[in-house]
C-alpha cells in the first residue's frame, strides 16, 4: 500500500472527529494532567492482560458464592501479586456481599498527582456495551463535561452479564488537592441512564527519592555519549527516572527548523532512542525487603530539565510499598539505594 | 452565522452563502489546504475550487457538520494537487507526515478493492473511539489536517516532544489494533 493510499484511508474518517478536532475544547480534557490519560490507557492494556490471564488459568473460581464486587477486587490482587494493603498507595474498600445496582468503589490509588479509582457500575446492558466500547461515562465534581471510563479489562473479564455489572477504572487529577479531601465523581450510562454519584477521598500518595550507591553509566545509542543514571523518584504506582545526558536537547529541544533531512533522521533517532530507554527500563528490577522483586514496563513520557531526562515508567504491577525496596538490579549488577 | 442558516442560503442559490462559509471557514479550509500544499497560490485555487465544490453539492446534500464537509472537499483537493505537483512543489512537512502514517501499516499490506479499503477506514473508526480526547485531538489533527507537531503543541498549549512521543505511542497502538483486528499480517 501506498503513502498516499493510507493518507486516502485516514481521509474517510467520521465526521464527528473531524469537526471534534476542527477546534481544540479544554473543557472536553479529562481534568487530569496530560500524562494521566496516556498512563491510564497503559494501565487498561495491563488490566487487559491480567485478567484475559486470569480467565485462562481459571481462576475464576471467585465467582462461585462470591458476590461481583468482592470477586472483582479478589481478582485485582491476585492479578497484581498484591495482598491488601501491601502497598500503602493502593486502598480497598469495603463492599456488599451481594450484588448491587449503581456504583461501588471498589479500590483507590493515589499515584502523587493523580488518583485512580475502580467502580463497578450496574445495569450496562449488552446493548450499552454494543454501542461503545466504554459506555459508562462520568464527570468530576459536578462539571459539564463527560469523560468515558476505561474499562477494567476485556469486556469478557469486566462485564458480568448475569448482574449486569460492568468494572472500570476512572482517573483524575489531585494536584491542589489534600488526602481526605473529597471529590464527588457522577456516573451515568451512554449519556441517558443517570447512576448518581460517589464520593472519594483523596487517598494519601506513597513516595519515595532514593539515590543510587554509584550512578549507572549507560551508552547512548545514537551519540555513544554516556547516560547516568543518578537515582530516581519511586510512587505508589510509577517510578521517575533520573537521567543526565549532554543530549538531552537533541531528542527533546525544539527543532522546528529543521530541514526535512534533518528532521527525519532526528525523527528515526528519537525513536531509536525511546525504544533502547524502554529496553533499558524492562531490564532492570526492583528488589524489596521480603526477598520478592518487580519489573519495569515501558516509559510514558519525560519531564526534561537542561541536561537531566525524567522518564515517568509503569512497574510491572498495580503498586508497591516503596518503602520496602532496597536494591536496584541491572545487567546482572544490585546497586544499593538510599 | 449559525450553520443551519449558510445551509440555507445555499439552497436558496444565494451567493452570500460562500461569503458567510468563507467568513466562518475560510481560515479552517485554506490551513487545512496550507498543510498540504506549500504554495500560497496552490492554496488559493484550492480554497476556490472548495467554495465551488460545496456551491456545487448543497443541495442536494444537507451535511450534518458544515466543517467536516468543508474540510474534506478542501482536503481531497489539496490531495489531488499535491499528487499532480512536481518534486519541486512538493512540501517536506507533508512528506513527514505520509511517512510517519506508513509506519502504522506496512507497505507490504495491499489495499486492492474498495471494500478492503473501507474495512480498514471503519476499524481506525473504531480505534478512534478507544482513544481519549486529547489522544484523538492529536492523531486527528496530524494524520487528517497534516498539522505539523509544533502546531498541535501551540493549540492544547502543550510541549512539542510530548505530542511526539504521544503521537508515536498512538501509532504504535494503531498499529496492533489493526492487528489484532486481523486487518494486519
Amino acid at each position: 500500500m501506498t503513502r498516499e493510499q493510507l493518507w486516502d484511508i485516514i481521509g474517510d474518517i467520521d465526521d464527528r472527529f473531524i469537526a471534534e478536532a476542527a477546534q481544540y475544547d479544554p473543557k472536553q480534557r479529562s481534568r487530569s494532567p496530560e500524562r494521566i490519560g496516556v498512563m491510564s490507557k497503559k494501565r487498561l492494556i495491563t488490566f487487559a492482560l491480567a485478567a484475559a490471564l486470569i480467565l485462562a488459568l481459571g481462576v475464576t473460581a471467585y465467582a462461585v458464592g462470591m458476590g461481583i464486587h468482592r470477586q472483582r477486587q479478589a481478582e485485582m490482587r491476585e492479578s497484581f501479586g498484591m495482598e491488601g494493603g501491601s502497598a500503602p498507595a493502593y486502598e480497598e474498600y469495603d463492599v456488599p456481599e451481594e450484588n448491587t445496582s449503581g456504583v461501588t468503589l471498589l479500590s483507590a490509588i493515589n499515584n502523587g498527582g493523580s488518583q485512580r479509582i475502580i467502580v463497578n457500575v450496574a445495569p450496562v446492558t449488552r446493548d450499552d456495551l454494543a454501542l461503545t466500547q466504554h459506555p459508562v461515562m462520568f464527570s468530576i465534581d459536578g462539571g459539564q463535561t463527560w469523560e468515558q471510563a476505561m474499562t477494567a479489562g476485556d469486556e469478557n473479564s469486566a462485564y458480568d452479564a448475569e448482574s449486569q455489572t460492568l468494572t472500570v477504572s476512572v482517573m483524575f487529577g489531585t494536584d491542589g488537592k489534600q488526602p481526605g479531601e473529597e471529590i464527588t465523581v457522577l456516573f451515568n450510562v451512554n449519556g441517558s441512564l443517570d447512576l448518581g454519584s460517589l464520593a472519594v477521598k483523596i487517598t494519601d500518595p506513597d513516595t519515595r527519592l532514593v539515590q543510587l550507591s554509584e550512578p549507572i553509566v549507560l551508552t547512548n545509542p545514537v551519540t555513544e555519549k554516556p547516560v547516568t543514571l543518578i537515582g530516581m523518584e519511586l510512587r505508589g504506582n510509577q517510578a521517575i527516572w533520573m537521567l543526565e545526558t549532554e543530549d538531552a536537547a537533541y531528542f527533546y529541544g525544539d527543532h522546528s527548523s529543521d530541514s526535512k533531512a534533518d528532521a527525519k533522521l532526528r525523527q528515526d533517532n528519537i525513536v531509536t532512542w525511546i525504544n533502547w530507554l524502554d529496553e533499558q527500563f524492562r531490564a532492570m528490577k526492583l528488589n524489596f525487603t521480603d526477598g520478592s522483586s518487580c519489573s519495569f514496563n515501558g516509559h510514558e513520557f519525560s519531564d526534561v530539565n537542561g541536561n537531566l531526562v525524567s522518564p515517568h515508567v509503569d512497574y510491572d504491577r498495580l503498586a508497591i510499598d516503596v518503602s520496602q525496596v532496597v536494591s536496584i538490579e541491572m545487567n546482572g549488577q544490585t546497586y544499593k539505594i538510599r | 452565522m449559525e450553520d443551519r442558516q449558510i445551509i440555507n442560503l445555499f439552497y436558496e442559490r444565494s451567493e452570500q452563502a460562500i461569503e458567510e462559509l468563507d467568513r466562518k471557514y475560510g481560515a479552517a479550509v485554506r490551513n487545512t489546504a496550507a498543510n498540504i500544499l506549500r504554495r500560497t497560490q496552490d492554496v488559493e485555487e484550492c480554497t476556490n475550487d472548495t467554495w465551488l465544490g460545496v456551491w456545487n453539492t448543497i443541495p442536494p446534500q444537507n451535511p450534518n457538520s458544515l466543517i467536516s464537509y468543508v474540510c474534506r472537499i478542501a482536503r481531497n483537493l489539496a490531495s489531488v494537487k499535491y499528487r499532480s505537483n512536481t518534486a519541486r512543489k512538493r512540501n517536506g512537512q507533508f512528506d513527514l507526515v505520509l511517512d510517519e502514517l506508513a509506519e502504522c501499516i506496512p507497505s507490504s499490506v495491499n489495499v486492492e478493492s474498495e471494500l478492503e479499503a473501507k474495512e480498514l477506514s471503519a476499524a481506525v473508526n473504531r480505534f478512534l473511539d478507544t482513544l481519549s480526547y486529547e489522544d484523538r485531538f492529536c492523531f486527528v489533527r496530524r494524520y487528517w489536517y497534516a498539522d505539523s507537531v509544533s502546531d498541535i503543541a501551540e493549540q492544547i498549549n502543550g510541549n512539542s516532544r510530548r505530542i511526539s512521543v504521544r503521537l508515536f505511542r498512538t501509532r504504535e497502538r494503531l498499529y496492533r489494533y489493526l492487528k489484532e483486528e486481523g486487518l494486519l499480517e
